[in-house]
């Protein structure tokens, strides 16, 4: 316990005013290579919204293509396919969804949730005065922008490239198989090892930080979901990035020094010379979702945690279930490690491990209701606060559930063969990445914006911002389910190419215009940002009278966080509870007359 | 790191003395022509992991580390034995017959009696 | 609250935990690669693989990591100058692994075991063969004519020799190429004669057709190509051809150092997985003699709260060495 408390240098009783020590370092030291983790969250949070911009517009170009094909795609078109006319070539149309989802996975969602706010919040929560590394913290931010620039950078080579975010050989690991199996996607592969360098730095420090680093009398089980979200992921990322990371140079090997991992032997594509191979297209796939179906869970698990004590506070109501949620947030890591399979259920693998993934994938099912109904059970009979962060966290429940039930239907392997990549796969991920984890982001960022810069940001454009979102979504997405069971594959440039699918044109159209809402909705979400940032309410420590240690510290923190070094003395969720007095919260760091375990889950 | 008092450096030399000849053992196993090759993958793969043991529990101090050791390695190790053992169903072994050119030409090595393969090596690569 | 031991070494164990899972990806891909490739090449001779240079390194390591924990230990009872001299023998002998691993890969490289360069089949290897053989009369050629086109240099050859036959011909000191290599007219000869065998192996082994057949009747199959007409190539005629080309007295200084080329089934495979893995692991290697580096540059200011940093790069070596003690048996032995 003592060793993680910093002794303070001069003669003041410890515990108090432990920070007088710290100098203030120059405004390059604070605001561009800091290493306080409080700036380098928001140095994440501000590249990633810019990135949401790139995504979405991508997005929305992918979406042109299905409504209006081959028509001349106003503004975007214009600046990106001025030598095709504004159209959208079909090597462009790969090139758009595979940036797309590279983009939203590896430069939004992943650093949003573990590099934003597992930043900002990890050390606030635990009541630490930073990370346990701080100069590897900033290089975790630092490595985003090669891996930013890479990505970038790919789009100028033949039309960027096309092999989708999953990469598949032989499409991408040989050069010759289409135009954009180029050096655009060796840039491509440049681009995931710097991301995975940043992430592995961040889960080493994230890891290091919660286990050693925590304020006195901060238990485990008394630490907030949100913490225990950013360490079931990072715990996740750094036993399966390395994987990917591996796999990824063994792909770089393949395309640039010629080894042989996935590379079939005597294959001939493209008139090229048949290839010397020897190796095996399906270990990539195997090798690749060893990673990327964790990542599924890197992506959700953090957001679950901030919407639990998000959806606690604003309830008024102990969070419903606390130790069942961390054990069924477990439950879900471990078992995310033996499902990847369920990715290549038509991929030719061997009929014997698709049933054990088929099982395993299905037992998920358990602990994710084992959550949902939690959340459910913590805003029953609460005082609910119909505010933009208790808005945007019931829709990330309600959305999960809806993705979530779409997804056992994918788990059964008869089922999944019929409807595997078509855009039924297309809705499930995007209700559960937009859906749950992008609302449950906006929620987050309404939530902490008060810690983050001093103001509040304003409510009602934030209400605005969400019912707008939230109907364009679910117009834009839902049909997509619809698609999917007509046989609509994804990833086709011109469905309507087929007679069987010329019948889905309207709905498409009907799809492209909801995602033009929600595209431009999002731009309420920037001003109301932007402005809030200047022009925002003051506010104090606390203004949501929540319990967690960040409220304790000074809105926005200062270097060191902390002015008297916390102590904690029960959980983090007890609102409405009968010993507080006159409020309806105790912070965490108030003594509480009775013992902690009696009041502990009820 | 208290714990590590009473280690000095004649356990480090034994341990090292250990490893030495754990290593000779496996290079003595590769020498011998057993009938059954897999006898010697069992013996060198057995050596490699008593190896193993020797520097991470003696060098690398687990041996006196407390109980957060097992949190941290049993996991990872589970998972790293998990990777080879769920992808061999898959690709270390075919369900289906293959047809790459490498698996045309051990079908013609294996009808011709495995002559070709160890008959056209030159007598004078080594 | 937290665990009993300093940021920086669970911060090293967290790091080789995701270690253990990078290479545990590589090495189970080669289990699995191999395992799903039935005939595997195995034997020492058509691989390269050296048991006893891996041996040896596998000791070089030990005794490395065994100085590290010295120096941890030295570092423990303040005797720094004693830790900085067993830092100092690790590095070295971190050098003479990484000087052995160089001088196994130049044994590699000398057989062509290069991933994605390998001849799998008898005939990919003839035709390796042929295009080895005119490497060598193009490097003579190259070596004699440095100022010429390489289009030219055979009919310069030829030029040189005729005009070395009329000993009477004198070469316009304007015209004559930048002066290469001297050679005597019997090593022009013997190299005009290299460079006759070489088209004659190629033109061979691209028609099919056995060594003994005659140029005539070479030409004859090419105008009106007929099956079965004449004996068809196999391996050993090239080998036994290459033999009697290396056992020409004139010849066998330029092809010394010549090999046939071999057949390995998979063998661009087996070359990715080893140079993979190993050099992956010599990349490890190298990282950790520049954290050595680093402790050694600290000089004398090298105090006793150092010992932490001693003890977390002695734990990441360690790990470097545990690496190799797995990488020996699977790629040497195995």
């Amino acid at each position: 316990m003592s060793a993680t408390i910093t002794p303070p240098a001069v003669s003041i009783p410890p515990g108090d005013e432990m920070h007088a020590v710290h100098h203030q370092p120059g405004w390059i030291r604070r605001y561009i290579f800091s290493t306080d983790h409080k700036v380098i969250g928001i140095q994440f949070l501000f590249t990633t919204l810019l990135m949401l911009m790139v995504g979405g517009a991508l997005a929305l170009g992918v979406r042109w293509q299905l409504a209006w094909p081959w028509e001349r795609m106003p503004i975007l078109g214009d600046m990106l396919f001025r030598t095709d006319g504004g159209q959208i070539t079909p090597e462009a149309y790969t090139m758009l969804f595979t940036m797309h989802a590279t983009v939203m996975i590896f430069l939004v969602v992943i650093p949003i949730l573990a590099g934003a706010f597992g930043n900002f919040l990890i050390p606030l929560q635990i009541g630490a005065e930073d990370m346990a590394f701080p100069t590897l913290n900033m290089l975790s931010y630092w490595f985003m922008w090669p891996a930013i620039g890479c990505f970038m950078l790919s789009f100028a080579y033949d039309g960027g490239p096309a092999a989708g975010w999953t990469i598949y050989p032989v499409l991408a690991v040989l050069p010759q198989a289409a135009p954009g199996s180029g050096f655009a996607q060796t840039l491509w592969l440049f681009g995931l090892t710097f991301v995975g360098f940043s992430s592995m730095f961040g889960s080493i420090n994230y890891m290091t930080t919660i286990i050693n680093m925590r304020a006195p009398g901060m238990t485990l089980f008394r630490m907030p979901m949100t913490i225990w979200g950013m360490f079931i992921t990072a715990i996740l990322q750094a036993f399966a990035l390395p994987v990917l990371t591996a796999a990824g140079f063994m792909m770089l090997a393949d395309r640039m020094l010629g080894t042989t991992f996935f590379i079939p032997g005597g294959l001939v594509v493209n008139n090229a010379p048949a290839t010397v191979g020897g190796g095996q297209p399906l270990m990539w796939q195997h090798l690749f979702w060893f990673y990327s179906h964790p990542a599924v869970y890197i992506m959700l698990l953090p957001a679950m945690g901030m919407v639990s004590d998000m959806l606690a506070c604003m309830s008024r109501k102990p969070l419903f279930g606390y130790k069942p949620m961390i054990f069924s947030m477990a439950t879900i890591a471990g078992l995310g490690f033996i499902v990847w399979g369920h990715h290549m259920f038509t991929s030719g693998m061997n009929p014997i491990v698709g049933m054990t993934f088929m099982v395993s994938t299905i037992l998920i099912a358990l602990p994710s209701a084992i959550k949902t109904f939690n959340w459910i059970g913590t805003m029953w009979g609460g005082k609910l606060q119909f505010n933009t962060v208790l808005l945007n966290c019931a829709a990330f429940v309600s959305m999960f559930i809806t993705g979530g039930l779409s997804g056992i239907f994918m788990a059964a392997v008869p089922v999944d063969v019929y409807i595997h990549d078509t855009y039924f796969i297309v809705a499930h991920f995007h209700y559960i990445l937009f859906g749950s984890t992008l609302f449950g982001i906006f929620a987050a960022i309404h939530f902490w914006f008060p810690k983050m810069f001093g103001r509040m940001m304003s409510d009602r454009l934030g209400q605005i911002h969400f019912f707008i979102t939230f109907a364009a979504f679910n117009c834009t997405f839902f049909p997509m389910h619809l698609l999917g069971i007509g046989g609509m594959p994804r990833r086709y440039a011109d469905p309507y190419h087929f007679p069987y699918l010329e019948h889905l044109l309207p709905l498409n159209q009907f799809m492209t215009y909801a995602a033009i809402v929600m595209g431009f909705a999002q731009f309420i979400l920037l001003f109301n940002f932007g402005w809030s940032i200047f022009f925002g309410k003051k506010c104090g420590r606390n203004p949501w009278n929540s319990n967690g240690l960040e409220w304790q510290a000074p809105s926005p923190p200062p270097h060191g966080n902390f002015d008297v070094q916390p102590v904690v003395y029960h959980g983090p969720y007890e609102y409405s509870s009968p010993v507080s007095g006159e409020n309806d919260f105790l912070p965490q760091t108030e003594y509480m007359p009775r013992r902690p375990d009696q009041s502990q889950g009820h | 790191m208290a714990d590590m008092a009473h280690l000095h450096g004649n356990t480090y030399f034994r341990v090292f003395l250990a490893l030495c000849g754990l290593t000779v053992l496996s290079v003595v196993a590769d020498l011998l022509s057993l009938a059954d090759r897999r006898i010697i993958v069992a013996i060198v793969l057995a050596v490699a992991t008593a190896k193993a043991l020797c520097v991470m529990l003696y060098f690398m101090h687990l041996k006196f580390e407390s109980g957060w050791k097992y949190v941290l390695l049993a996991p990872t190790i589970v998972l790293a034995l998990a990777l080879p053992l769920s992808l061999l169903p898959d690709v270390g072994m075919h369900y289906y017959p293959q047809d790459t050119r490498q698996s045309r030409e051990f079908a013609r090595l294996q009808a011709d009696g495995d002559s070709g393969h160890h008959s056209s090596e030159p007598t004078n690569s080594h | 609250m937290g665990l009993p031991i300093p940021n920086s070494k669970l911060g090293m164990w967290l790091f080789l935990g995701t270690e253990i899972m990078f290479f545990s990806a590589f090495i189970g891909s080669y289990i699995i690669s191999r395992n799903g490739s039935p005939g595997w090449p195995t034997d020492p001779h058509v691989t390269h693989i050296n048991v006893w240079l891996g041996g040896l390194n596998t000791f070089v390591l030990i005794v490395s990591s065994y100085f590290v924990v010295v120096a941890h230990e030295k570092m423990l009872v303040s005797n720094f100058k004693e830790a900085r001299k067993f830092i100092a023998f690790t590095l070295l002998l971190g050098l003479v692994f990484l000087g052995i691993k160089s001088v196994e890969y130049a044994g590699k490289f000398e057989h062509e075991i290069i991933p994605g360069k390998i001849p799998e089949t008898p005939t990919e290897a003839m035709f390796a063969t042929a295009s080895r053989l005119q490497r060598v009369v193009d490097r003579e050629l190259a070596a004699i004519f440095p100022g010429s086109p390489a289009a030219d240099r055979r009919t310069e050859l030829g030029n040189r020799i005729a005009s070395a036959g009329n000993e009477t011909a004198t070469t316009d000191p304007k015209d004559a190429p930048p002066a290469g290599k001297a050679a005597t007219v019997a090593q022009l000869k013997a190299l005009s004669r290299l460079n006759e065998a070489a088209s004659s192996l190629e033109n061979h082994v691209r028609f099919g057709l056995a060594m003994s057949v005659t140029p005539e009747q070479l030409i004859e199959y090419r105008s009106s190509p007929t099956p079965g007409q004449f004996p068809a190539i196999t391996l050993a005629d090239v080998n036994s051809f290459v033999e009697s080309l290396k056992k020409d007295v004139d010849l066998s200084p330029i092809l010394g150092n010549f090999h046939p080329a071999v057949p390995i089934l998979y063998g661009n495979l087996f070359a990715s997985n080893y140079f993979l893995m190993t050099g992956f692991h010599a990349l490890h290697v190298i990282i950790g003699l520049i954290m050595f580096l680093v402790i050694l540059a600290m000089g004398s200011k090298l105090a006793f709260r150092h010992a932490v940093v001693v003890e977390n790069v002695g734990l990441y070596w360690h790990f470097v060495d545990l690496v190799w003690i797995f990488l020996f048996p699977l790629i040497y032995i195995i």
